[in-house]
């Protein structure tokens, strides 16, 4: 008898919760289950080295896992892009290039300067002002002194059309 | 025991009344409010795409701003109703596709959109195969492929479709599964999913989809007879967006088809006619004019209506419109007939072939309607007023079982067919 009460008394207690929650607002955490779907790291690389076929599996791959699943293909890539690859101003062969870019992430050393390419430093950062387009075009086109085809290292977009800010969040405001 | 008939006739009395003089479902200072004029999305829209034209001009052949040009002239034909922006729209979104095509399937979706917005549903679905065999976002396809299938009238293939989608309880499949189930005939279970699908959505954070669905749903409810629920979910849509002219339009239709209030029904339209220039409201306001017994302001207004959605900008759609004035009310049954025979090349649906027969029959060609309707439309799920053209066909043809039961039919959408079908009803016909 007793157990029938308890478990009257639960029902109740759970009629009463059902009810109430029924008549509150919902909350932002009711609405679905977050999972990847995008990611993005070095700009432009996904989108050029990645075939359209491809771009929603690479984009729900761990980078961890993207080496294994992608690398050939960005090696093809590379080469059909440029197919006189030798080596770039890395000294990288187009195995080791293909190699660091399909791992898709940002890399930012905590002790040096915060740079895509300085020149001296490289991939240990990303500043807002760094011409990124024109880094990844000399590296891929550029050869091993970073000078050949000329015509592909630059885009000519050498700065933002309006200053940065010196404080949060950095970036020009709209316009 | 001497008192039974006083009863029988007292209980006949009470379960008349209500139907007879039940109350109105709709009051005017409810809505009142949502009758001034305002152009707060158009505006917002026209200094968007001031600032983006400004950067066109700076520099012509950016992408982005190309691309942003055309999407918000693509929202901007939803409020202006002026086809000419879609049209627009659908020229950048051409030109940008040359290059856009070769990193994203983007832009294959946004063509698709609007060819279903325009009816031309086979142009859809090739733009979708397109996006699809380039293979990015292939959710997105999927959820686009969907619909223009069931546009086409398969159910069958338009579920299939969903049910590749990843995320079996998303919004964007409850509410797709809500169309289909409807399509299919089910009304309370698509009522159901529409229902689920809403509580997935928090107004706060995603207004349009929120009152997207909340609309549908009412016009679910007004089909199903449940009109007090429908004008409520009409009205909190437009709490939250004063200038959604759909649920404006739907509580004109309440005001006319269920309370008979034509007065209050001609003021919201002539309203909306004010805000947003297509011709529908036209045609709804003949209709409203044959029911005052005006026919040659009814006339004027199909006259409107005709000149205008024959427009060739306006491509097919419209022609469902059309094909009912030239069938049904100018006796031009040529104009009609080749009126159905593009729908029924455009979109092969029972819906398409019901028009087709129903030409055929106004045109006296009773046996080949027959003919017709028994292999193209009936057991494959169609709309009420089809089921009109079924019974009358089935008269003609003097089955007088199909007749009546094709007629009960038309009996339970009366509301959602309006007054003119429930005058031809109560003439036997």
């Amino acid at each position: 008898m007793k157990a029938i009460q308890s478990i009257g008394f639960v029902l109740l207690a759970v009629s009463i919760f059902t009810a109430c929650k029924k008549d509150n607002p919902p909350k932002n955490e009711d609405f679905g289950t977050y999972e990847l779907s995008d990611q993005m790291a070095r700009p432009a690389i996904n989108t050029v080295f990645v075939s359209t076929a491809d771009k929603d599996v690479f984009n729900t791959t761990t980078p961890s896992a993207m080496a294994s699943a992608f690398g050939t293909k960005f090696k093809d890539r590379l080469l059909a892009l440029s197919p006189g690859y030798t080596t770039n101003v890395l000294g990288l062969t187009a195995d080791q290039f293909s190699g660091v870019l399909v791992t898709d992430v940002l890399t930012v050393s905590k002790t040096g300067v915060t740079t895509f390419f300085d020149g001296t430093n490289v991939l240990t950062g990303r500043a807002l002002a760094d011409d990124v387009i024109d880094t990844e075009l000399t590296l891929i086109f550029g050869g091993p002194a970073g000078t050949s085809n000329p015509g592909l290292t630059s885009d000519k977009v050498n700065s933002n059309d309006k200053a940065f800010l010196s404080s949060f969040p950095y970036l020009a405001t709209p316009h | 025991m001497k008192y039974l008939p006083v009863l029988i006739v007292f209980a006949i009395t009470v379960a008349l009344t209500p139907a007879c003089k039940s109350r109105p479902v709709t009051d005017r200072s409810d809505y009142a409010a949502y009758l001034q004029p305002s152009s707060s999305h158009l505006e917002k829209i026209d200094s968007d795409l001031a600032f983006w034209r400004k950067r066109l001009e700076e520099d012509p052949g950016h992408l982005g701003a190309q691309s942003k040009t055309a999407s918000l002239l693509t929202k901007r034909f939803q409020y202006s109703g002026n086809i000419n922006d879609l049209l627009k729209a659908d020229s950048l979104y051409q030109k940008i596709n040359r290059i856009q095509k070769l990193f994203t399937s983007s832009v294959y979706r946004n063509l698709a959109a609007n060819a279903v917005t325009q009816h031309r549903f086979m142009e859809s679905r090739l733009f979708l195969d397109s996006a699809a065999k380039l293979g990015d976002n292939l959710a997105y396809t999927l959820l686009q492929q969907s619909d223009v299938q069931l546009e086409l009238g398969n159910s069958a293939q338009a579920k299939r479709l969903l049910l590749r989608y990843p995320q079996q309880n998303a919004f964007e499949v409850l509410i797709r599964r809500a169309k289909i189930t409807d399509h299919e005939g089910d009304l309370e279970k698509a009522i159901e999913w529409m229902e689920q699908a809403l509580e997935k959505v928090n107004p706060q954070n995603d207004e349009a989809s929120y009152t997207w669905a909340k609309s549908n749903l009412a016009d679910f409810y007004s089909h199903a007879g449940r009109l007090t629920d429908a004008y409520e979910a009409y009205l909190t849509v437009l709490k939250l967006d004063p200038e959604n002219y759909h649920c404006l339009k739907g509580i004109a239709w309440l005001a006319f088809s269920a309370d008979h209030k034509t007065a209050e029904a001609k003021e919201i339209l002539h309203f909306l006619q004010q805000q947003h220039r297509v011709p529908d409201y036209d045609l709804l306001l003949s209709q409203v004019a044959e029911f005052e017994n005006d026919s040659q302001l009814a006339n004027q207004y199909q006259d409107r209506f005709l000149a205008a959605a024959a427009a060739p900008s306006y491509g097919n759609m419209y022609n469902k419109y059309l094909f009912s004035i030239y069938a049904d009310e100018r006796n031009e049954w040529e104009k009609a007939k080749a009126l159905a025979e593009t729908e029924v090349k455009n979109r092969p649906t029972p819906e398409s072939y019901g028009l087709l027969s129903w030409a055929l029959y106004k045109s006296g060609k009773y046996s080949e309607a027959l003919q017709l309707v028994q292999k193209h439309v009936e057991n494959k799920g169609f709309e009420p007023h089809t089921a009109y053209y079924l019974a009358r066909i089935y008269e003609a043809t003097g089955n007088s079982e199909k007749r009546d039961e094709y007629l009960k039919e038309v009996e339970l959408a009366l509301f959602e067919l309006g007054p003119s079908y429930q005058n031809k009803l109560k003439r036997g016909l």
